[in-house]
């Protein structure tokens, strides 16, 4: 065996769930982007001659109840649920992260109010606050997003101000202190680095969640509306049909289902290292 | 030793509780009334076991902590009624170096950028100004400048201690405290660092409050050493005397435990009794009662004050003159 | 105290441990403790002193593990025992004690069990009498109302007071050979000569044989019969404690003693190593000690010391030296 084989099997024995994760998720953002080029029908042209067909031809997953091609569907309704799900984390980590790092330094009663905040919006399930948002401002790509991330950041603000606390009992936050760097200094350039692992873990493992929430909501007929669709309710639509054609309900499901596995594993992998790199300095074996 | 001239640091009758959580009104007692002062380029000695507050001590002598009471003149400036803008000055001149190198440095910064950050701090120059002076500092505490693009968890332990030697006195401080400097580091390591902090302090003539368990580590370097026993100060007196003429029963006891090679088992077993009581609740009277060989009924009752038997030579303890050295 | 005759209670001989079957942490390890004495393991960090400890009772955590050599305990060669006998041996012959006592016992036990625990393991002792047995052994290392005590918590305790625990723990089989890692080095200076001459006692009153980990020579001057002195995973000098302390051969004792116990060199400064301990991944050809060695033959390039490791000289009865510049 070469040396560039044996350190391939050796990369790949360390870190096999964050490269199987890694593949997937690639492949299916290869497959959303491209959406265009491989898709050979318009997602939202209706051939009611095709109704419920199986697959053959050029429509290679069949059609749906109103014989629109279901390969070109579920490319397109994937971009939706993916978008959402990403800007939506995006979001939340954004703002949770520096509010809870934030929270950590100071402390005093500014972090004890904050953290109540959190504490309440915690215990709401997103499902019900996007309900209550979307009761008063109406369905659509902007509430959806700001509903998610409302109680999105929440998690990742209590993470962050746990890992602040932590991190400012540490020396090299002292030795900060003593030789005179600034608040902000000390909090962009010692606290976030530190924090960013643990963080960025917990992401992946979040996008998952997501993505079936953002399914749910589209699947309640709350999410993106027609004739534009997503996973979520794609799985609705088919509902009725689904012994009748069940890859109408399998399609959308094992998307949800792969993507969100893919980057939970690349999360798991993120966490695994952590803990490995964690170890290897505290000189634990 | 420099008596003549005013001292760099004064504090008077500091004291620093830190209230116990969830037990009403009990407090750990950290630091219970110090007073001390360190001259221009002298280096006190503060020795004490863990928990005796040593290391609040010090915290409260460079503004990191503030106390409950008393107060910190440096310079001939009070500490405590200073502006923040003004506190942030005075920080260039007072530094700290601590135990454990390693955990000093943040893990995730190279080591060049570690010590450019007081610099840029304290907007001292431009970038390649800063290098010049980073490099030129790395020279005085030998690190080859070639390891400053590493990270922390490439080096060893003295490297590092070395690096976070040359970052504190960047700043061009008057006064340094180091946290028991060299107790993470091993024997051969550990008189490389003291040699340095030794002759550093010659070159930058600094002031040094020198924090140790171990009385040994002290001889070499300080000129006068204070002796701190449950937040207070039992004996201060110059170096020779600690070692040679210690007064109080617990110094004595203490110099025993650090020479075990020159005084043997038997003998440094049956100086001292028992363990450090709490801080929370320090015996009545001498703190060190009911450890003592000598105690009495007065040192259950009396707290000992802090006399002035020689010059330079101060101790707290009812039977000073029963110890013979 | 030593009696040359009988069987020594501990011997290991050209032990080798290794991370994986890469990385030799400790080479050619030769050991022997002869009944009743002190024999002091003495290293800085990365010497190897710990896992060579460590291996004597298989406790070794992988990666690491023993690639060669053998270790007899009592006469039982523990190196090829079943795992039945190796428990035998450690819960019999050997007791233990860790740098730290307070993460060594168990937080959610009493103290007085955790001390009875092997009497009811390896000596058939009902619970009851282990437990009286336990409060006879915390009284013995000198804990004060020893049984209100040995219905306590590990928490509840002082370092020292732990400490002392653990060693009534470690007592409680009745061994023949104890093992200190480092016993004082987590307590305060005052505390650490109590422990001390605790262990010394019971060594007296026991006949017990002590392997102490340490890297501090002034505990080994005042506790040590005699002393073994390892560098970067190999020996490089053992002899009895008055010879080593006092005439020591190898460059890297004499300057660990005068680091050790801060004695001044003549220019006013402390003595010092220069250089840096070598990391266990990196290996050095010929003596390890070499590239800090002040000794003029080290220096000399193309020298034997740079070439290849120097084997023991023996200088007098029972001083081995492994040093080029030494001659028998």
């Amino acid at each position: 065996m070469t040396m560039a084989a044996r350190s391939v099997r050796w990369v790949m024995r360390q870190h096999w769930t964050f490269i199987a994760g890694l593949f997937s998720g690639t492949v299916v953002v290869l497959l959303l982007v491209a959406a265009p080029v491989i898709s050979l029908h318009d997602p939202i042209a209706q051939d009611l001659s095709m109704r419920l067909q199986g697959p053959g031809g050029d429509h290679w997953l069949g059609n749906d109840q109103l014989g629109r091609d279901l390969w070109a569907r579920l490319l397109y309704g994937g971009r939706f649920s993916v978008v959402v799900a990403a800007l939506t984390l995006f979001l939340s980590v954004t703002i949770g992260t520096l509010i809870g790092a934030w929270c950590g330094r100071i402390g005093g009663a500014v972090d004890e109010f904050v953290m109540r905040v959190v504490d309440v919006l915690i215990s709401f399930p997103e499902i019900i606050v996007a309900l209550f948002l979307i009761a008063i401002i109406g369905p659509g790509f902007g509430t959806l997003v700001l509903a998610l991330t409302l109680v999105g950041w929440t998690p990742f603000a209590r993470l962050a101000r746990g890992i602040a606390l932590d991190i400012s009992s540490r020396d090299y936050i002292a030795a900060a202190e003593v030789l005179g760097c600034t608040r902000t200094f000390i909090l962009l350039r010692h606290v976030i680095p530190n924090a960013l692992r643990p963080i960025s873990a917990m992401t992946f493992l979040r996008f998952g969640h997501k993505l079936i929430t953002v399914g749910a909501l589209s699947y309640l007929g709350l999410g993106v509306q027609p004739p534009d669709s997503d996973w979520g309710a794609m799985l609705a639509d088919a509902r009725q049909f689904a012994v009748r054609q069940p890859l109408l309900v399998f399609a959308p499901g094992i998307a949800i289902m792969v993507t969100a596995l893919s980057v939970t594993l690349m999360g798991q992998g993120l966490e695994i290292d952590a803990d490995r790199s964690r170890r290897l300095r505290t000189g634990q074996s | 030793m420099s008596s003549t001239a005013s001292p760099l640091v004064e504090a008077s009758d500091l004291v620093k509780h830190f209230p116990l959580r969830g037990s009403g009104r009990l407090s750990v007692r950290s630091v219970d009334g110090v007073t001390l002062a360190i001259g221009r380029a002298e280096v006190l000695g503060l020795v004490g076991e863990s928990g005796c507050g040593k290391s609040t001590l010090a915290r409260l002598l460079i503004n990191q902590i503030r106390p409950d009471r008393g107060e910190v003149i440096m310079d001939g400036r009070d500490l405590l009624a200073m502006r923040p803008g003004d506190l942030r000055r005075f920080r260039r001149t007072v530094q700290l170096i601590f135990q454990n190198p390693e955990a000093a440095l943040d893990p995730r910064m190279r080591l060049i950028d570690s010590l450019m950050a007081p610099l840029a701090a304290h907007h001292a120059g431009t970038r390649d100004e800063c290098l010049e002076m980073i490099h030129a500092m790395l020279g005085e505490v030998g690190i080859d400048p070639g390891i400053v693009q590493r990270y922390p968890g490439q080096c060893s332990g003295g490297q590092l201690q070395r690096i976070v030697i040359a970052r504190a006195l960047l700043l061009r401080p008057k006064f340094v405290v180091c946290d028991e400097p060299t107790s993470s580091l091993d024997a051969s390591i550990r008189a490389q660092i003291l040699n340095l902090l030794n002759d550093l302090r010659r070159r930058f003539d600094l002031s040094l409050l020198m924090i140790s368990h171990d009385l040994r580590a002290l001889r070499h370097i300080c000129d006068r050493v204070a002796v701190m026993y449950l937040g207070r100060i039992v004996e201060m007196a110059p170096v020779e005397q600690i070692f040679q003429a210690p007064r109080h029963p617990y110094t004595r006891a203490l110099n025993a435990a650090s020479l075990l090679d020159e005084i043997g088992l038997d003998a440094a077993s049956h100086l001292v009794q028992g363990e450090p009581p709490s801080p929370v609740h320090p015996p009545p009277g001498c703190h060190f009662h009911p450890r003592c060989p000598l105690a009495d009924e007065t040192c259950r009752q009396h707290v000992p004050a802090l006399e002035r038997i020689a010059e330079h030579h101060e101790v707290s303890c009812h039977h000073w003159r029963r110890t013979n050295p | 105290m030593t009696t040359l005759d009988e069987a020594p209670c501990l011997k290991v001989e050209n032990l080798d441990i290794s991370i994986g079957d890469a990385i030799a942490v400790a080479r050619g390890i030769n050991l022997e403790v002869r009944r009743g004495e002190t024999v002091a393991l003495v290293g800085e960090s990365g010497s190897g002193k710990t896992v060579t400890a460590l291996s004597l009772i298989d406790l070794l955590p992988p990666p690491l593990r023993v690639t060669r050599g053998t270790i007899t305990i009592c006469g039982e060669t523990i190196t090829e025992a079943t795992p039945d006998a190796l428990n035998h041996v450690r819960g019999n012959r050997v007791g233990m004690v860790f740098q730290q006592p307070s993460s060594m016992l168990d937080p959610s036990c009493r103290v007085g069990r955790q001390v009875g625990e092997a009497l009811q393991l390896h000596k058939g002792a009902s619970r009851g009498e282990a437990f009286e047995r336990a409060v006879e052994l915390l009284r013995e290392v000198g804990i004060p109302e020893a049984p209100r005590r040995a219905r306590s918590f590990a928490h509840q305790l002082s370092g020292g007071m732990a400490q002392r625990v653990m060693i009534a723990a470690a007592l409680s089989s009745d061994p023949d050979l104890l093992i200190a890692d480092e016993p004082t080095t987590a307590l305060d200076v005052t505390v650490q000569a109590q422990i001390l001459g605790l262990l010394e006692r019971e060594r007296r009153q026991r006949t017990l044989s002590i392997l102490l980990i340490t890297h501090d020579l002034s505990i080994v001057s005042a506790m040590a019969d005699r002393v073994v002195v390892m560098y970067a995973g190999g020996i490089v000098e053992e002899g009895p404690v008055e010879t080593i302390m006092r005439a020591p051969q190898h460059p890297y004792t004499k300057a660990l003693i005068d680091c050790s116990l801060m004695r001044e060199a003549g220019s006013g400064d402390l003595e010092s190593i220069p250089g840096t301990i070598p990391p266990p991944n990196r290996s050095i050809p010929g003596c390890r000690f070499h590239p800090r060695c002040p000794h003029a033959l080290a220096r000399r390039t193309g020298s034997v010391c740079a070439s290849s490791e120097p084997e023991a000289t023996r200088t007098a009865e029972g001083h081995l030296v492994h040093c080029w510049a030494v001659e028998p």
